[in-house]
């Protein structure tokens, strides 16, 4: 029994999802909260850095989720479910653009850096070394760049990796595998030991 | 099978400072120690990079768009204030019988229902209090009788020094006027001395309202031997304790 407003902070994702699709303005408030850097990051990493671009995606998934809170089968984990809409929505793109690779080059402006108490030479190893693992992930397939993104970027686990992308967990690993090797050797210059 | 989480564990050391089960179950996924060193590096870049996982903020105006869509599809629930409450106490999700409302009801119902069964001895003993601070009330209220009872007070009081100088008598008219006075105000109970066959009977009572009596000497003595007190017969003591 629950006569007082629910702590919306201790509620699950799945739970906020239930009560927005009753109305609740507050837990579709918290959703957000959760959930909309994360997805614009993610939207950033996945559509060449198009700020722009991301940020139509993001009001689009949301409006998806305000208009048909139905979509969203309480019995599966929110973010895994959110992630898995997002991806499809940025496969989507890809077909509508039908290329991906070589539309962005330079440096992306928007990159904040949060501790200004860090070397300037870690910085720049850094802004660096991210330039080049752009690049290098245009050289992956999606199928194999989009599992990167997801777990090192994102954070996500590998089941839940798996599950946004609706494959196995030995396939996600597999591809993870790949893609750090491949990666590994793109950027091999940037490893002090092995330059030495 | 290329397990990139084991791989991950084994990356916090370098080649060199794995043990042998180790280096063997890393030769599995790599094709040598250079490699492995690598992938290590690239591992630990990617780790440690903080503008890869730099997460962006939307812009405000964003969530405004997203707020004005979500109060058309729910325009009933824009600023509900008081009635907020409503579907805390009647949610849609939940049967009849698990409705709070109902659940509150049914306790109130109970509560009722036993209530009647608790306190009645209090409630009588609590009834009898109120009569009798009524009845002082009341009668502490009478003009006549108040008068009367400090009228025996002061007297008492005052002359309680010249009592023991009076007369008997002169102490028996005060003190019975007085113990009347009071004993009507106050309704205690005194021990009735009518008994016929009592060994107080024609014992004039003395001016205390619980009830002792002043011993007279005259009555005493008018008294057959067998009837008189034991105080005044003290060779029946000696009787009694030669039969042990």
């Amino acid at each position: 029994m629950r006569l007082i407003k629910p702590q919306y902070k201790s509620l699950s994702d799945e739970q906020l999802a239930i009560e927005m699709s009753k109305g609740d303005k507050r837990a579709f408030d918290e959703l957000y909260g959760r959930y909309s850097s994360a997805l614009i990051s993610y939207f950033v990493r996945m559509l060449w850095k198009d700020r722009e671009l991301a940020e139509d995606f993001l009001h689009d998934i949301f409006t998806k989720l305000i208009r048909k809170p139905e979509l969203f089968d309480p019995s599966r984990s929110f973010k895994t479910w959110i992630f898995s809409v997002a991806n499809n929505m940025c496969k989507n793109e890809y077909k509508r653009r039908e290329v991906r690779k070589n539309t962005v080059n330079g440096l992306d402006s928007s990159y904040n850096l949060k501790d200004t108490q860090r070397g300037v030479l870690t910085e720049v190893h850094e802004n660096e070394f991210g330039k080049e693992l752009e690049r290098s992930l245009r050289g992956l397939d999606d199928k194999h760049s989009e599992v990167f993104v997801l777990r090192h970027m994102d954070g996500l686990s590998i089941k839940e990796i798996a599950e946004v992308l609706e494959i196995s967990d030995g396939t996600v690993k597999s591809r993870l595998f790949y893609a750090t090797k491949y990666l590994a050797k793109s950027l091999e210059h940037f490893n002090p030991v092995i330059t030495r | 099978m290329m397990d990139i989480e084991k791989l991950e564990v084994l990356f916090e050391r370098s080649f060199d400072m794995l043990n042998p089960e180790e280096k063997e179950l890393a030769l599995t996924m790599v094709e040598n120690e250079q490699e492995y060193e690598s992938m290590r590096e690239f591992y630990r870049n990617v780790e440690s990079n903080e503008i890869l996982s730099d997460d962006f903020v939307p812009k405000t105006s964003l969530k405004e768009d997203l707020d004005e869509l979500f109060y058309q599809i729910h325009p009933k629930n824009k600023g509900v204030g008081l009635l907020a409450f409503i579907p805390a106490v009647f949610p849609q999700d939940k049967k009849l019988w698990q409705q709070p409302v109902l659940r509150i009801a049914a306790i109130l119902v109970l509560a009722l229902l036993l209530v009647p069964f608790f306190n009645n001895e209090q409630d009588e003993v609590v009834q009898l209090a109120e009569v009798k601070s009524e009845e002082k009330e009341l009668k502490l209220n009478d003009p006549i009788q108040t008068e009367e009872i400090k009228e025996s007070t002061t007297t008492s009081t005052s002359e309680n020094a010249q009592q023991s100088a009076r007369l008997p008598e002169e102490r028996e008219e005060v003190g019975s006027l007085a113990t009347r006075t009071v004993i009507t105000d106050l309704e205690v109970p005194t021990p009735s001395v009518s008994a016929a066959g009592s060994p107080h009977a024609g014992l004039t009572p003395f001016n205390h309202p619980d009830g002792l009596y002043e011993e007279s000497v005259l009555a005493v003595d008018l008294l057959p031997f067998s009837e008189k007190p034991i105080a005044t017969r003290p060779v029946i003591l000696d009787f009694l304790t030669a039969s042990f």
